[in-house]
Formats: structure tokens, sequence, C-alpha cells
């Protein structure tokens, strides 16, 4: 389907389906705000719970635009170009091939999936059908694109070793060690329902995730577009050290991870989700960069602008990120990549890398041993 | 009065040492170590001689001494109850005291997460992994105790040092050279209830004299060295042993053995007790 109508010389607009909003809405009100892109409608399985047909029925009449309980009616009905899929973490992979299938260009949220061979079926799928993918990230926020720009420029030289803390200072519930004699476990979907008031819900779904893997795919998304090379190899050590929520269901929330890479490049991930009380704002995320000639240390949050008044309440943050245009700018690489060809800034297969990395430190992880990464034959 | 002989090599930390001396209550300047109660000193035949002497001593550059020697100096002490202090002055930094203060108030709860970026000047022909003694240090003193798993990468003056440690305890360290010019610290201690961040990145000052700015680094100047002596002539005072023994220098120069193990073979080193020690290279 074209993109552009040469007639006029203007792109005409895409119609975009959201297939199930049910985690962060802040994708489909990024892609709806870019000015080439119309929602259409929202569509999911009928055969999902009320709680997912209550958030996409909220969606969808906060923009005025219909609620079809069938994908593939949607699709046909509506005609759209795009589909936006932001559910629970196991069904990405489910609702992003069935829309490649359908011919629609599609945006995904993270993580790609969580299994490598769901990535690989997303990969295919995305091939056969020719169409493009964006898995959605953080590339393009000021800091990332001055990090990148200051690396390109030669200014520390060439790179060798890229480090990334992410620290994302939520709760998750109550604290490790707060489960009574007798209590049951926490259950892991009903948490993660309850934490999307707070929008602390990424690992919303059936499967309990570490933060390995709800999180992970963002730094890594960093150290691959400024390292530019693979990893290959992963040590890693990970805990459960905040969240009785990630006791009970034996999932990591708090892990470091050794990186080897391609041409000698080494670095390393330390991640957590370590508690609102434990960063005056969502939390510390740094990278640090050698090169032959020199360091580059960037805080991601910047620019912030601090803004404290009386009354203020004591969560919300007090410093705001400002200058961002990381939600417009990757709808205009993915509006790009559909008028050009090329690829996106985080396609497919590139995210089926990063989950690759992640299964490997997650395994590392379990085993303390050093694991080598599961890459893809042909990449 | 603990009259205190300064016996160094080096010009410079004998002078911080003197200064040190000025802004301590009950410590003077001895002359002459037969003058003196205590000696600080980096010569171990120095130390040895003031131990059998029966003074106190306080020896910097204790990990440069070998460990059956150190183990003599700590027993002559020992038998004269004298008391024997290695200098670990990197424990006595204020943005490090200030992490650690936290850490024993029970602000932190209990350490999870520990990351050391330490960028310096230049590590020039020295083995770098030497010089992360102080950063090995701070490791075990946080975690209580020495890693139980080790993996280490390197390349020309540049080390990376991943730790494991009991109850899940992890540590990410790299210490990298830079070139001639301001280096870069920053030490982040993650903990279950709370968290420290003694980071050069916040505490740079903006430097504006045209083309980019620059930025001037934090100084600590002789503060280390105050709080180190303050803590030797405590120790002595109260006849206690001191904050920092014998045994943490053993235990940091045995980890980083493991460590240059780990990082030549890239291997994990792995510790055959439960407490960390005692390395093996996996298989």
């Amino acid at each position: 389907m074209s993109s552009t109508d040469e007639t006029q010389g203007a792109a005409r607009p895409l119609r975009a389906l959201v297939l199930s909003v049910v985690k962060h809405d802040y994708i489909p009100l990024a892609v709806a705000a870019h000015p080439r892109v119309d929602l259409v409608v929202v569509a999911d399985d009928a055969s999902q719970p009320n709680w997912v047909h209550e958030r996409n029925t909220e969606f969808a009449d906060r923009f005025d635009i219909p609620y079809v309980r069938d994908p593939e009616r949607a699709i046909a009905e509506f005609r759209p170009d795009l589909a936006i899929v932001s559910s629970q973490a196991e069904r990405h992979c489910d609702l992003a091939v069935r829309a490649a299938v359908a011919g629609l260009h599609v945006i995904v949220d993270k993580p790609l999936s969580t299994t490598l061979a769901q990535c690989d079926r997303m990969v295919d799928a995305v091939d056969r059908a020719g169409v493009k993918c964006l898995l959605w990230n953080r590339n393009l926020l000021p800091a990332l694109i001055q990090a990148r720009d200051t690396v390109e420029s030669g200014a520390i030289g060439e790179l060798y070793a890229i480090h990334c803390d992410f620290y994302f200072s939520k709760d998750a519930g109550p604290p490790r060690g707060s489960r009574q004699p007798g209590d049951p476990p926490i259950d892991w979907l009903q948490r993660q329902i309850e934490a999307h008031a707070d929008g602390s819900d990424g690992g919303v779904g059936e499967r309990p995730m570490g933060e390995l893997e709800i999180e992970g795919i963002y730094p890594l998304a960093y150290i691959r577009r400024l390292a530019g090379v693979q990893v290959r190899r992963v040590f890693a050590r990970t805990a459960t050290h905040f969240h009785q929520a990630n006791v009970d269901n034996e999932v990591d929330d708090l892990a470091t991870v050794t990186l080897e890479m391609d041409g000698g490049l080494v670095g390393s991930l330390a991640i957590g989700r370590i508690g609102a009380a434990s960063h005056p704002e969502i939390g510390e995320i740094k990278i640090h960069l050698l090169g032959s000639k020199g360091g580059l240390v960037i805080s991601e949050a910047r620019p912030e602008v601090g803004v404290y008044y009386r009354g203020q309440p004591p969560l919300e943050f007090k410093h705001q990120r400002v200058a961002n245009e990381n939600d417009y700018l990757l709808v205009e690489n993915f509006v790009q990549a559909i008028d050009s060809g090329c690829e996106t800034l985080l396609d497919a297969r590139t995210g089926r890398e990063i989950c690759a990395i992640v299964e490997a430190a997650v395994r590392s992880g379990k085993t303390g041993q050093i694991v080598d990464v599961d890459h893809r034959p042909s990449d | 009065m603990i009259r205190l002989a300064i016996v160094l090599s080096d010009s410079e930390p004998a002078d911080a040492y003197r200064s040190a001396v000025r802004r301590l209550r009950d410590v003077a300047l001895a002359d002459r170590i037969a003058e003196s109660d205590a000696v600080v000193t980096d010569d171990h035949e120095e130390a040895w001689n003031a131990a059998c002497a029966d003074r106190h001593v306080l020896l910097e550059s204790a990990e440069d001494t070998a460990g059956p020697r150190l183990a003599e100096l700590a027993e002559a002490c020992r038998k004269a109850s004298r008391c024997f202090m290695p200098a670990h002055p990197w424990r006595f930094r204020p943005s490090v005291r200030a992490v650690r203060d936290a850490l024993d108030a029970g602000k932190l709860g209990e350490p999870g997460l520990l990351r050391i970026h330490r960028w310096d000047r230049s590590a020039g022909a020295e083995d770098v992994s030497a010089q992360l003694i102080p950063e090995i240090d701070l490791a075990n003193w946080f975690f209580a105790g020495p890693p139980r798993e080790i993996y280490a990468l390197a390349r020309d003056d540049y080390l990376q040092v991943h730790l494991g440690f009991a109850d899940g305890g992890m540590a990410l360290i790299d210490h990298a050279a830079l070139p001639a010019g301001t280096g870069y610290y920053s030490l982040s201690l993650i903990g279950s209830t709370g968290a420290a961040y003694a980071d050069d990145h916040r505490d740079l000052q903006l430097l504006l004299a045209g083309g980019a700015p620059s930025a001037l680094g934090k100084v600590e100047g002789i503060l280390p060295v105050i709080g180190q002596l303050d803590e030797f002539a405590s120790a002595i005072r109260a006849a206690r042993p001191p904050s920092v023994t014998l045994e943490a220098t053993v235990a940091a120069l045995d980890v980083l053995d493991a460590v240059s193990s780990a990082a030549r073979e890239r291997r994990v080193s792995r510790s055959s007790t439960s407490a960390g020690g005692s390395y093996e290279l996996d298989g």
C-alpha cells in the first residue's frame, strides 16, 4: 500500500490500528501525536479477560474510535496501514505476527518477546511480509543523541568499553521479607494489574518477568546503538533483592552483566527496580563510555528543569525532563522507513538480538557460568 | 598525647600527615622514632624496627608488603600490645565515609550492588590491576567479606571486574586510564531500602573560559589522611583494634590475585568456601 500520494505530491496519512493497549498507552499516544498518523480503531481478541477489554475500551473512548473484539475483522473493515502492539508481553509476538501477515507495518512495545522462538517467528514474519517493524525504545532521547554524536565525532577516539546503569526507582508491591507465614505467594498478574495506576506495570502478563526481561532492552539498545557491534558472551549475577513479588515468582529485580562484544569491545550493565526511596527521580540512568582518546559520562535524564513547591506530592518527580522528542523522532523514523523502504532504528532482527542477550544473561545468572549469546545463525 | 613519627619516602604524603597532625587533638609530631609512641611509615624495615621497639605502627602501602611480612609485623605489635594498622586511606575519603555511614545507620538496608568507575589520570606502564586494591577492599568492606565469584576482563590500561558475594550481593568495577588531566570517580551503592551515589558527575564544577566548557573535579584534600590518622589515634587511646586490620589487606590481595587469574584465563574464579576466599578457576 503506497504511503505517498504522487498526484498531490504529499504523503497520505497512515491509518493505525491499536492492537491491544493494556500496558503502555504512551506508545499509541506518541503515534497519534504524529501529524502523519491517524488512529482509526482499537482491537483485541475477544477471549481476553475483562480487565484487558476495560483498558482497551477506555483508550478507544478517549479517541472516539471503535473497539473491535476481533483483530482480523478490524483489519478487514478499517484497512489500517500499521499496528501498534502494547499487550501483555507474552502476546507481543502473536499479535505482531498476525498484523505483519495481514500486511501491516508494526510498532511493538518492549520486549519483542519473552522467548527466542517467538522472536524468530516475528523476524521471519516481518521478512516474508516485507513490512517494517519498530521495537519501541529510548535511543532518541536528547542525551542519547548527544552521546552518539560525540562518539561519532571521534572526540573519545575508538570506543573500547561501554557501561550502562539502568536503575528504576519504582516499587513493585510489598518489600522482600514482608510475607507472613501462611500468606499465599503474590500473584504476578494481579500485582501488575494493581501497578498500572502508577505506571510500574512493565511486566504485565501471566508469565512473571525479571527486570532484565522487562527493562533490559532499553540499556542494551543504547549499547547496541552506541557500540554498533553484537554482544557475543555474557557473565551475569542476578538477585531478588527488593520486592516480595519477585521473590515469590523467582524472577530477578537486580542484575549485573559483563558483556563481551565483537571487535574486542567490552562493557557491563547494572539494572534493577530498586525501590521508590532509592532515588529522587525515576532512577539513576547513566552511560559511561571509554575510548582511545578519553571518556564520556552521560546522564540519560538531561536536560531537566527542577520544580519544587509547597505541598508538592512526595512521589512527584522534582526534575522534569525537557526537550525530549524521543516519541516524535521514533514515529518519524518509522514513517520514513515506510515511505522510503529503509530499516527502522530498532527492527525485529535487532530486537531479537537483544532478547538473546537477555536470555543469555538470565541463564548466566541462574547457572553462575559464562554464557554465549544464542544469535540467529544468519546474523 | 600521642607522639607520631613520620617516616615516609615521598614528601607529599609526609606533608599531608604533618598537616593532619595539626588538625587533631592530643597528637603531636615526633622528630625521631626514638621519641615517638607511634610511627607512620611506608618502609617495612622501619615498620619492623618500630614494632620491635614497642611502637604503634600505621603502615602505608601495606599492599606492597608481602603477606608473611605483614603477618610478622602485626604479630610483633600484638605481642607488645601495640596497634598495627595497614593504611587504607580510601576508606576515609569523605564521600566514601558518607556512603558507609548511611549503610551503618541502616538507611540502605542490605547492600545489593556496588558500582565503581575509576578513571585515573594515567595508568602508564604500571600493572593496572595492582592499582585496584582500594576498590577491591571497598567491595569487601561494604559486603562484609570477600566475594564468592570473580570474573574479569582486561586490556592495556583497562580492567573491569565482576564480583558475586554471598546473599546475592554483586559489584562491578572498572578501572581505566584517561589522557592527562582530571580523573573521574563514581561510586554507587544500591541497598534493599536505599541507595547512595558518590558521583563525580554530580560534583563537577564548570569552567567557561572559551571553547567547550571544562569541568573542575572535586577536591577532598587531606581529609582522608586526617580521618585515617584520627582512627589510628583513637584505636591507640582505647586500646582496641583499629577499624582496618591486616585481614582486610590480605583479603583484598587474595581477591586481586583471583582477578588477575580470571582476566588472564577469561574464566570465572570461584571460592571453595561459602564465606569467600581460596579461589580456583572454573574448569
